[in-house]
């Protein structure tokens, strides 16, 4: 068990990885994750995100665990897109696991990690990974961190992968390390998403960002998403209840700058 | 695909500032360029140099790992003071290399948004080269001011980009007037890979209308209808501010000449008030939405 009580499953067959980062910000230390997440189906694996280039030895055995007790093999593993904290962890994977296929954009990546350029492969929106008895499909990225990115789901469970479009911290100091969103009483959804859309992306400070949270609305309703787990914020199980206020929080930035 | 078509070294301040370039063909695979783009471009790291000490800006990616170790090895000496200026400390085209410059030469700081700047550079190995730690960091937030080599009066200003995308610092160098700015003024595009890596003359082929779909087709997607009346102004101030006669970008062609870096400041001003929301209507834009 890591300091940040991960792994956990929060899904059935589907984990919860990786370690907090320690931020500071007016003098106040907030947690945010790096997450990684494990989806573990009947014949393969699939690891999504590589994690914070720091975290590799920790994420690796938390995913060692696990699948040495489901006695099913790492497959594939997919990245949101070509920043350090989301695909940092990627070269050390193929170091174990050099059989792997590592699927999403593939911009970069040639070059990032020459050694296994033929193990990157393509994805675009709507393509597929059967993983037996569950699927994974490559979604549209609605909230962008690089032109790159690219989001997915996991389906029947319908839990998507939003990389940073969902990102929030989380205090440390009330115990909200391994909380889903919705156990964390004390945390105020709206102020740490403002913060760290504010902070981690710059751009919303300048768009009116409600044609991105109308546009992630509709994308929840037409994929029929009820799970969201993301890579810096804590999980989300019930996003009826969460996401309005992640969603209003995404639009802070820009309606601080104006006023 | 084999993409080092070649390696180049300009001098761009004698004896003061190096651009190490490797130049690659644009084939829809760098997330820097639009993915309908060809042509060939420098990724450019950058030397700043004094007698006992230097800054390198950006490492490079890891594909071209041994050209960079090469290209540093013929302009620094194995023990001149060595500290690592990472531009985006999150893409791996400016940390690419900084553990193996690390491992080769004699670095004394890293300089990052981050306190622990060894946490973000180490992701090749199985194991972590855990001596990176013990190369202490100096944390960029705002403005930072610093100097090349101790006591040579040389400094330098690094600053939070005025338009970014993700986490960036530009930076400007007084004594060669130079501005390093990363992935902005990235859209100097070759033909071909025998032309010249700098230009220098006015009348180049660069238009607004190609700057502006540059900017739509690359990181900058979300500008039309933003607010961008105060990154304009922040903007101005840098280029206000400073006595600007080169701009270094991270990728494509130097542009050098005080006449033409005020024209790609006139540009980017005149392509943001079009954008401005006064201007233009803000729409959501979905991924690969070439304009």
């Amino acid at each position: 068990m890591s300091k940040s009580k991960l792994p956990r499953e929060i899904l059935n067959n589907i984990f919860w990885l990786g370690d907090c980062l320690e931020q500071r910000y007016q003098g106040k230390i907030y947690h945010s994750y790096n997450s990684s997440y494990l989806v573990v189906g009947e014949k393969s694996a699939l690891l999504v995100e590589t994690g914070h280039p720091k975290d590799f030895n920790e994420l690796h055995e938390q995913i060692k665990g696990i699948l040495s007790k489901k006695k099913i093999p790492l497959k594939y593993i997919f990245i949101t897109h070509q920043e350090t904290p989301h695909s940092g962890g990627v070269g050390r994977f193929l170091n174990i696991y050099p059989e792997v296929e590592v699927h999403g954009d593939i911009n970069d990546y040639h070059m990032a990690f020459p050694k296994y350029a033929a193990n990157f492969k393509a994805m675009e929106v709507g393509d597929r990974i059967d993983l037996g008895g569950m699927e994974f499909i490559a979604a549209e990225p609605v909230v962008r961190d690089m032109r790159t990115s690219l989001w997915g789901y996991i389906s029947p469970q319908m839990l998507l992968f939003p990389a940073d479009g969902f990102a929030y911290s989380h205090y440390h100091w009330d115990g909200h390390c391994g909380m889903i969103a919705e156990e964390a009483d004390s945390l105020d959804l709206f102020d740490v998403s403002a913060v760290f859309a504010e902070l981690a992306l710059f751009w919303t400070n300048f768009v009116d960002m409600e044609i991105y949270t109308k546009r992630m609305e509709q994308l929840v309703d037409e994929l029929g998403i009820k799970c969201i787990a993301p890579t810096h914020g804590l999980p989300i199980l019930d996003v009826g209840k969460t996401m309005p206020k992640v969603m209003e929080g995404l639009q802070a930035p820009y309606h601080k700058l104006a006023s | 695909m084999e993409m080092i078509l070649e390696n180049n070294i300009i001098e761009l301040s004698s004896n003061k500032a190096f651009s190490i370039q490797n130049i690659v063909k644009l084939d829809g695979r760098l997330s820097a360029y639009p993915p309908n783009q060809g042509g060939y471009v420098p990724l450019n790291c950058y030397l700043l140099k004094e007698e006992n000490g230097a800054f390198l800006l950006d490492t490079g990616y890891l594909y071209h790992q041994k050209n960079v170790l090469d290209q540093l090895k013929s302009l620094l000496g194995p023990d001149i003071p060595l500290s690592i200026i990472p531009l985006r400390i999150n893409e791996f085209m400016s940390v690419g290399n900084v553990k193996a410059i690390s491992q080769n030469f004699n670095v004394i700081g890293y300089y990052s948004p981050h306190p622990e700047g060894a946490d973000w550079f180490d992701f090749t190995d199985e194991e972590r080269d855990l001596s990176l730690k013990d190369i202490p960091t100096t944390i960029v937030r705002g403005m930072v001011n610093c100097e090349v080599g101790e006591g040579s009066g040389r400094h330098i200003d690094i600053m939070s980009a005025p338009i970014r995308l993700i986490n960036t610092s530009w930076i400007y160098d007084k004594s060669t007037k130079i501005l390093y700015s990363s992935d902005m003024f990235n859209y100097g595009i070759a033909e071909t890979n025998s032309e010249e890596w700098i230009i220098n003359s006015i009348d180049n082929e660069i238009s607004s209308s190609f700057i502006k779909s540059f900017l739509l087709n690359t990181r900058y997607w979300w500008l039309e209808g933003a607010k961008t009346r105060l990154l304009r102004e922040n903007i101005k101030k840098v280029f206000n501010s400073y006595d600007i006669e080169t701009i270094a970008p991270g990728y494509g062609k130097i542009f050098q000449g005080k006449d033409l870096v005020m024209k790609q400041f006139n540009f980017l001003d005149e392509i943001l008030l079009e954008l401005d929301k006064s201007n233009s209507i803000a729409q959501y834009v979905p991924r690969n939405h070439v304009r």
